[in-house]
């Protein structure tokens, strides 16, 4: 078990008439227990030169467990007061990010991480009848064609072997007839009537068993300045 | 001109092979500026538990907008499994668990950045801190 404290002092001798200081340390434990958060991504550096938003920390790219005690810290190594960078979470459908708030150079930031991540979606393509030869099926922007005459489970055996960009393609436990598609991301989602086009004798039937979703706590930040700047950040995480 | 300073430190001896100590100190400027931050809100506040279940714990107002906000809660709670969800908007940061603290800049644009926060498992102290500026005395109605 890793112990890993967190302290914070905020200090003024002039903010107000009396002197002002604030000091706090954190224990940090996993949600719940007395027990140290055991993961971290370590210390990383992002290096911006651009005014477009940037991924800075994705739930995908961390095994953290959602709604536990995760910890992120967020710094503008930068040097300019007039330079920042708005940090986001993303939520949502369509990545819409929720702004938290502005780091100058210098700054710092160390905040709680839901971390939340999308649920990816999976359905069960269904062929049936009798498919020709040079048949085609076209999904995700991959043709998969039909070498020679096949039957229903003939055709998903071509499909499960056809590498889908946004797909990973697996057979049914007990059906030949079926491939089970499921989204490589949180937020790939499929269109089931109009995803697919076949030119084809045969058929292809689609059935969402899980529905996708895009809420995903990522983490984003985007720079007022295209001037260089390095955004360290670190997750500690259970 | 105020001099506030924020400063962090992180450490641990055995998260990963080698000791970890990491240390950043910030000085607090009003928005582009080098001029130090000069207004300060603080509290401590008893979040109940129960219904209602969200409280309103910092308005977002245009006096705040865009600007070099700060704040700073942290939950005094002692038992580990009491915690505070702390959303800004309709959006949840992150838990509080007994102990925690956070701080973090706060954009503050909008009603949709209040920064609110929740009590689980038990009605729960929080004590917090924000250091903003461009905020003007309302007339007395």
């Amino acid at each position: 078990m890793a112990t890993t404290t967190a302290s914070i002092t905020l200090s003024s001798s002039d903010i107000m008439d009396n002197s002002l200081s604030i000091s706090n340390t954190a224990t940090l434990t996993k949600a719940g227990t007395a027990t140290g958060l055991p993961d971290t991504t370590s210390l990383r550096q992002k290096r911006i030169a651009s005014n477009v938003k940037q991924n800075l920390l994705l739930v995908d790219e961390t095994e953290a467990t959602a709604l536990k005690a995760n910890k992120v810290y967020i710094k503008n190594t930068g040097t300019s007061t007039a330079k920042y960078g708005t940090v986001g979470i993303t939520s949502g459908d369509n990545d819409v990010e929720i702004k938290l708030g502005r780091l100058y150079g210098g700054d710092w930031m160390f905040i709680p991480w839901n971390a939340v991540r999308g649920a990816k979606e999976v359905f069960e393509l269904t062929a049936s009848g009798s498919w020709a030869t040079n048949n085609t099926a076209i999904f995700d922007g991959v043709t998969a064609t039909v070498g020679s005459t096949q039957t229903a489970a003939g055709i998903a055996t071509v499909i499960q072997a056809t590498k889908y960009r946004n797909w990973v393609v697996t057979a049914h436990g007990s059906n030949a007839a079926i491939s089970i598609f499921t989204a490589k991301y949180p937020g790939v989602q499929t269109n089931v009537a109009g995803d697919w086009a076949e030119n084809a004798s045969g058929a292809l039937a689609v059935s969402v068993t899980t529905q996708g979703t895009d809420v995903q706590d990522d983490i984003t930040v985007t720079m007022n300045d295209q001037t260089e700047t390095v955004i360290e950040y670190m997750a500690i995480y259970e | 001109m105020a001099t506030t300073t924020a400063t962090f430190t992180l450490s641990s001896p055995d998260l990963v092979s080698t000791p970890i100590s990491l240390s950043s100190t910030a000085t607090l400027y009003d928005a582009g500026t080098t001029t130090g931050v000069t207004q300060v809100k603080m509290g401590r506040n008893e979040i109940p538990l129960g219904s209602p279940t969200n409280f309103d714990l910092l308005d977002a107002t245009a006096a705040h907008a865009n600007k070099a906000n700060k704040f700073y809660i942290a939950n005094k709670a002692t038992n580990d499994d009491h915690y505070v969800v702390v959303t800004i908007g309709a959006q949840v940061i992150g838990r509080l668990y007994a102990g925690d603290w956070m701080y973090m800049p706060w954009e503050a644009a909008a009603d949709t950045q209040d920064i609110e926060v929740q009590a689980f498992v038990a009605a729960q102290v929080i004590e917090w801190v924000v250091f903003h500026e461009g905020e003007t005395l309302n007339a007395a109605s």
